[in-house]
């Protein structure tokens, strides 16, 4: 594909107007298995070229299913057309894009042999043998079921000043769920995996336990009751730590929210967080469900230090703002489809190891929450954010006590990560599968080591008198 | 030809779809081909200047297939794939453990119709550009406060039909014009929380009015934010804005109202159609033909005809989301409910809902000694369960019919019980977009946490 853009990047003509040309080929391939029943299998291949054109500091993009040399060239003419007339029509100054380190060779493609050479079947069978699982640890669901997909991609992005790179993933996810009809109503249990590579990654903890996992979570839920609403201390699993990394601070350091006037604007320098907290996003992230070599706009992905030792150090670039700000871009434009231009998007966000002993935390803890299993979240401009927790173990007297159900963490990003007191020696990527939306989906990762810190849960009150 | 009728016509899907029906037939298949083709033009703007001028072309084909028991999907956006196709997803059907549950849909020929404003096609890029950039101007021009983080106009020419062979024939254009804003208010030191607004209409004379209200909607929702204080830690009443209404009551209990979560232990509301699930202030309506102003295609995804009917009607519960799948397995006749695209396999969902409004003004939903309203909701609902947890955003606190605005508070409680808690439903519908129309609801006994 390299050759056919760079094929297609001639035939643009002369012109001191930046020519991108990214060639993105995914297929998908997803099997849910309900309740011994092989639910749903599906195939989908989507392919295609997107196309942008900068002219006076605004983009023309477009983009064609078609990989054929009109197409491409008839994509080229449309997003040249469209960038030309924005350009005359932008009042504001946009600064020229600087230099960037822009990829040039094969990048790599972890787990494509092995996926390519993967029959569906396989896949079918690792969802039934989930499935089957669950229902054999868990004698009372009411419900189970196991879902393994996996996207296999191929990318290639050539650009007018001299971005020439190809790279390309696999990203295998397993999902397990099992609902108990308990006491006092039904519960839902859960446990996800999402790796890029292949399946010895991917079932490095095997999906038998993944399932056990699942149905344990359900059991423990059963005759859980909500926490006491109010602000309390909390220790954070790795888990909901990439969690709160990636809703807390992650979307607060995206330049382009920067610019728009996110919390994290003109705090450069200031100290942020506990010295306790070093932060980054990490792109060649070697396993992480995130690995990116290369970004969107063809420059090599950086390991970018967001956070060091409390001080807030940088924010996450694409050319365009990394220009603004006057910096090297980092690597962060993705682009989730051919057809979805790139935007200043996460990798894999993690806060690094500390010194601390999970257990001795635990001990020294005299009333808290020990919280496990992210769910959903969401950030804010405000930098206050929100995610939901699946378990969570009341702490009393420095041990794990009752098991507590319906938890939603939310705080002020900063005023958290100024509370942490304490930070393990043990780290995981472990946000599992999913994606993050911000327009398009993107795949992230994210984690960290156990961390201590002070948040607002969401909980019962008391009826007034 | 106009600047947006989308690449393929519905014609030549039609054609395009019956020709691989064909094929699949004759190697002794039931099949059935959803295809979609579309054109889409927008312009966006980023930190409040244009950014990107964009045309986007696509035409997808998903293609299902019968084979034994067994049931294969396939899709692409290559039109011209069409034998790969059929190998994609016979291969698919043969990897499939035979299912008695699995059968082709009874199909019928419901013909062509449309939807198509000539001017919203014949809309070019730097057209787009200008209404972007109105939309701004009429955004900072009611508070110039408010920072937009992003803003899009879209249009688009849709084209889409569905050939099965059980008889399913039936196509639909249509031409869309949308927008959106998100963004936020800064007040020197003070951020307000996200904020967004969007719509579509089918008719460019529309547009204008349309548009300005989401600038309006926008402007109230991000500069309502600022200035908030602590709240205050109580149980009792709260009042539910339309978002809100969406977030913390629709997405839960659309999700429990699906077909698939009905028939695999995964809805409580399995069971108890004709029995009481919420206050007989609640009724829920799908509306199969859109809301006044935006047509829908008239059929689903299996080109089942969509249809007007009560979902819970007075607090009684009066029916599910169903395809065929579902309606098979629960020995039901399908809805009309079969929601998705060309892109993937069909799933279960509305295409156009409202509650039906009460009698209560929005001063007698906000009366009482303390009150909160909940103006967005981000957090946590889970639909077994209904257990909900999270944020108010951009809420007030009313005491004795004061309002002032408060942050960080939480909100928990439960969704099953809180539909029973119901004691006012607002005598005003808003739309959130095309094809949703809320009131205001008040719900009694939830937690209410201050930071």
């Amino acid at each position: 594909m390299r050759a056919l853009l760079a094929e297609a990047l001639e035939a643009g003509g002369e012109s001191d107007e930046l020519l991108e040309l990214r060639w993105v080929a995914k297929s998908f391939r997803t099997v849910t298995v309900t309740n011994g029943r092989v639910e749903r299998v599906s195939t989908r291949h989507r392919a295609g070229v997107g196309v942008r054109v900068r002219a006076g500091g605004v983009w023309g993009f477009a983009a064609t299913g078609s990989a054929t040399p009109a197409a491409i060239a008839s994509a080229v003419e449309a997003a040249r057309r469209s960038a030309r007339t924005a350009a005359r029509l932008r009042a504001g100054p946009a600064a020229p894009l600087g230099p960037a380190r822009l990829a040039r060779g094969d990048y790599g493609s972890p787990g494509c042999d092995e996926a390519r050479a993967r029959p569906l079947e396989a896949l079918v069978a690792l969802a039934v043998e989930a499935e089957a699982a669950a229902r054999a640890v868990g004698s009372a669901l009411s419900s189970s079921s196991a879902t393994v997909s996996e996207i296999l991609e191929s990318r290639a992005v050539c650009t007018s000043d001299g971005a020439d790179a190809a790279w390309g993933w696999c990203r295998p996810e397993l999902q397990v769920q099992a609902v108990r009809a308990g006491p006092h109503g039904p519960v839902t249990g859960r446990d996800a995996v999402g790796v890029t590579g292949g399946f010895g990654a991917l079932l490095a903890v095997p999906a038998a336990e993944r399932a056990r996992r699942a149905v344990e979570a359900a059991l423990a839920l059963e005759s859980a009751a909500p926490p006491e609403g109010g602000r309390h201390t909390v220790i954070l699993a790795p888990d909901l730590v990439g969690l709160l990394v990636h809703e807390a601070i992650g979307h607060t350091v995206e330049a382009d929210f920067v610019l728009a006037g996110s919390a994290a604007r003109g705090r450069l320098g200031q100290q942020v967080a506990s010295p306790l907290v070093t932060l980054r996003d990490i792109g060649p992230a070697s396993g992480a469900g995130g690995w990116v070599p290369v970004d969107d706009e063809g420059v090599e992905a950086q390991d970018t230090p967001i956070i060091e030792n409390g001080v807030l150090v940088g924010y996450l670039h694409n050319r365009e703002t990394a220009a603004h700000f006057g910096v090297a871009p980092t690597g962060n434009a993705r682009a989730w489809e051919h057809a979805d231009p790139p935007l200043v998007r996460m990798r894999n966000t993690c806060i690094d190891r500390g010194t601390a002993d999970l257990d001795a935390l635990i001990a020294d803890t005299p009333d808290g929450y020990l919280l496990l299993g992210a769910a959903n979240g969401q950030a804010d401009s405000t930098a206050e954010f929100t995610f939901g927790v699946q378990l969570a173990r009341r702490i009393r007297h420095g041990k794990l006590a009752e098991v507590v159900r319906g938890v939603t963490v939310t705080g002020d990003a900063f005023a958290v990560l100024g509370s942490v007191d304490a930070v393990t020696d043990r780290f995981a990527w472990d946000l599992g599968s999913g994606h993050c939306g911000k327009g398009q989906p993107a795949r992230v990762d994210a984690g960290g080591p156990w961390l201590r810190c002070t948040a607002l849960l969401a909980g019962a009150q008391e009826a007034d008198a | 030809m106009s600047s947006l009728a989308p690449p393929l016509s519905a014609a030549t899907l039609r054609a395009r779809c019956a020709a691989v029906v064909a094929q699949a037939r004759a190697a002794g298949l039931h099949a059935e081909a959803f295809a979609e083709s579309e054109r889409v033009a927008e312009a966006t703007l980023r930190a409040g200047e244009l950014d990107t001028l964009s045309t986007i072309d696509e035409t997808v084909i998903g293609l299902r297939v019968w084979l034994d028991g067994r049931v294969g999907f396939a899709t692409t956006n290559d039109p011209d794939g069409l034998d790969a196709l059929l190998d994609a997803a016979a291969a698919v059907a043969r990897a499939t453990p035979a299912d008695a549950a699995f059968a082709p849909p009874p199909g019928r020929a419901l013909g062509a119709s449309a939807a198509v404003d000539p001017a919203i096609l014949a809309l070019t890029p730097g057209d787009l550009a200008a209404e972007a950039l109105a939309l701004r101007d009429a955004v900072r021009a009611q508070d110039p406060r408010v920072s937009i983080d992003s803003a899009t106009v879209t249009a688009s020419g849709h084209a889409r039909a569905i050939v099965s062979s059980t008889g399913a024939d039936a196509a639909f254009e249509a031409a869309g014009l949308g927008a959106s804003v998100f963004g936020m208010a800064i007040d020197g030191d003070e951020i307000g929380s996200f904020a967004d607004a969007s719509d579509e209409v089918r008719a460019r004379a529309s547009a204008g009015p349309a548009f300005a209200a989401v600038a309006a909607r926008f402007v109230r929702l991000a500069v309502g934010a600022l200035g908030a204080g602590p709240g205050v830690s109580f149980r009792g009443p709260v009042v539910l804005h339309p978002e809100a209404v969406a977030e913390l009551i629709l997405d839960p209990l659309l999700d429990a109202l699906r077909g698939d979560r009905v028939r695999t232990g995964r809805s409580p509301l399995a069971g108890r159609v004709g029995q009481p699930v919420a206050s007989p202030a609640f009724s829920l309506h799908a509306v199969g033909a859109g809301l006044p102003g935006f047509a829908l295609a008239p059929f689903d995804r299996e080109g089942h005809p969509r249809a007007s009917r009560p979902l819970i009607d007075q607090g009684v519960l009066r029916g599910f989301f169903l395809n065929h799948t579902d309606a098979r397995a629960l020995g039901l006749p399908p809805t009309g409910d079969a929601t998705g695209g060309a892109s993937g396999l069909p799933g279960t969902g509305p295409a156009a809902l409202t509650i039906a409004p009460g009698g209560a003004s929005s001063a007698a939903l906000h009366a009482g000694p303390r009150v909160l309203a909940l103006t967005r909701f981000s957090g946590t609902t889970d639909a077994v369960s209904g257990d909900f947890s999270g944020v108010c955003k951009g809420g007030f606190l009313w005491e004795g019919g004061h309002a002032r605005p408060v942050r960080e508070v939480t909100v928990a409680g439960n969704l099953w019980e809180a539909l029973h808690a119901l004691s006012g439903v607002g005598d005003a519908l808003h739309a959130l977009g095309p094809a949703l129309a809320l009131p205001l609801l008040r719900v009694e006994g939830l937690s209410v946490t201050a930071g």
